[in-house]
């Protein structure tokens, strides 16, 4: 009982954090052009990216077992869902910026980076859950891991928004700092279970674990490293903010794109040793018979 | 004890309409994508916004959750 009253609090907590961070990004008041162009192009390749493997996505969940398409699904509408934030996210750094005298100049219109945040809300804890639905591990763990997951992924969020939309250091740190307990968690978690689940997965399965786990360290490790920048460019600057959108970009693209990618082989593999393991159990039973 | 009668029977029901069901929520995601392009929901400060995506992810994390537990797991 104690448990549940203790759920809804953190559970409450968290929704109250995500509803909280708000506010939208104030622009640099000047880009150089090579600034300017770097994320202008760099956001059309991310929109392009998503746009592609949500393509790849939909068309490949037919080589799937019928059990793993549940995984494509959410992969698909992960990169969808990004796709479209990149977009709105593209768009409101074009009206960010207006061209004059050789340098980008802010038109005032605030760089509204909050649809990463809500971007976020709704893809990180569905990649979370894609992941272990394409373990295939038993119910019973699945389902507790998953909410865990999902509530450590919301906090993290939440968290991080705070310090994310501050150009003040040790408001960035202190928000940073919290932010990174639950994402420890769920990197520590999803490496152990992921180690765990190798001996039960079939041979040819284990190396795109292995690759999976190496994958999840690699891009998830970056987005810590992403929200630290601005430290070394001294807070929000012209080359802070750059530098904050090309990494959380290319994290992105790695994360989402780059995982469903390799969940879409693993689930492909496993569905490939069902239907031997299947079959077999069939030509014994005829030889049985 | 109602949990543990309704449970089973939600898994199967989800189990059965897995592509359905799928698609719906699918649809569902979409529609909220469009709601936004087209009148901006939520505001400026994304709030509206945050709160569906909270709600989709509640549905697609029990949606996975029911659907990919294999018919071993329910014994």
């Amino acid at each position: 009982m104690k448990k549940l009253a203790l759920n809804k609090v953190i559970s409450l907590g968290v929704f109250g954090a995500i509803l909280a961070g708000s506010a939208a990004l104030a622009a640099p008041a000047e880009l150089s052009q090579g600034q300017f162009q770097l994320i202008y192009q760099l956001f059309s390749i991310t929109i392009a990216t998503m746009g592609a493997a949500f393509i790849f996505f939909v068309l490949g969940r037919q080589n799937l077992a019928e059990k793993y398409r549940v995984a494509m699904l959410v992969s698909s509408l992960v990169v969808a869902v990004a796709c479209y934030h990149y977009f709105r996210i593209f768009n409101s750094w074009n009206e960010s910026y207006a061209f004059a005298n050789g340098v980008y100049r802010a038109t005032g219109a605030p760089f509204n980076d909050a649809y990463r945040y809500a971007d976020w809300v709704l893809t990180v804890p569905l990649l979370l859950v894609e992941t272990v639905a394409v373990l295939g591990l038993a119910s019973r763990i699945a389902s507790g891991m998953t909410a865990r997951l999902a509530i450590a992924a919301l906090a993290m969020i939440a968290l991080g928004y705070p310090g994310e939309i501050s150009g003040d250091t040790a408001t960035r740190l202190i928000w940073g700092t919290l932010s990174t307990v639950p994402f420890i968690y769920i990197v520590y978690t999803l490496f152990v279970e992921l180690g765990r689940s190798l001996a039960s997965q079939p041979e040819r399965v284990q190396v795109l674990v292995r690759n999976l786990r190496l994958l999840l360290f690699g891009s998830w490790g970056f987005y810590p490293i992403a929200y630290l920048l601005p430290l070394l460019f001294g807070g929000l600057t012209a080359s802070g903010v750059v530098a904050v959108q090309v990494g959380y970009s290319l994290a992105d693209m790695i994360a989402k794109a780059g995982f469903g990618t390799l969940i879409y082989f693993i689930a492909l593999e496993k569905s490939k040793a069902d239907a031997d393991a299947s079959s077999k159990v069939t030509n014994l039973a005829t030889a049985a018979d | 004890m109602t949990r543990t009668l309704e449970l089973p029977t939600l898994r199967r029901f989800v189990q059965a309409n897995r592509e359905l069901l799928g698609a719906a929520l699918a649809v569902l995601v979409l529609a909220v994508l469009a709601f936004d392009a087209l009148i901006g929901f939520g505001g400026p400060h994304l709030i509206g916004l945050r709160l569906a995506y909270l709600a989709l992810m509640l549905l697609l994390t029990a949606y996975v959750t029911l659907a990919s537990s294999g018919p071993s797991d329910q014994a």
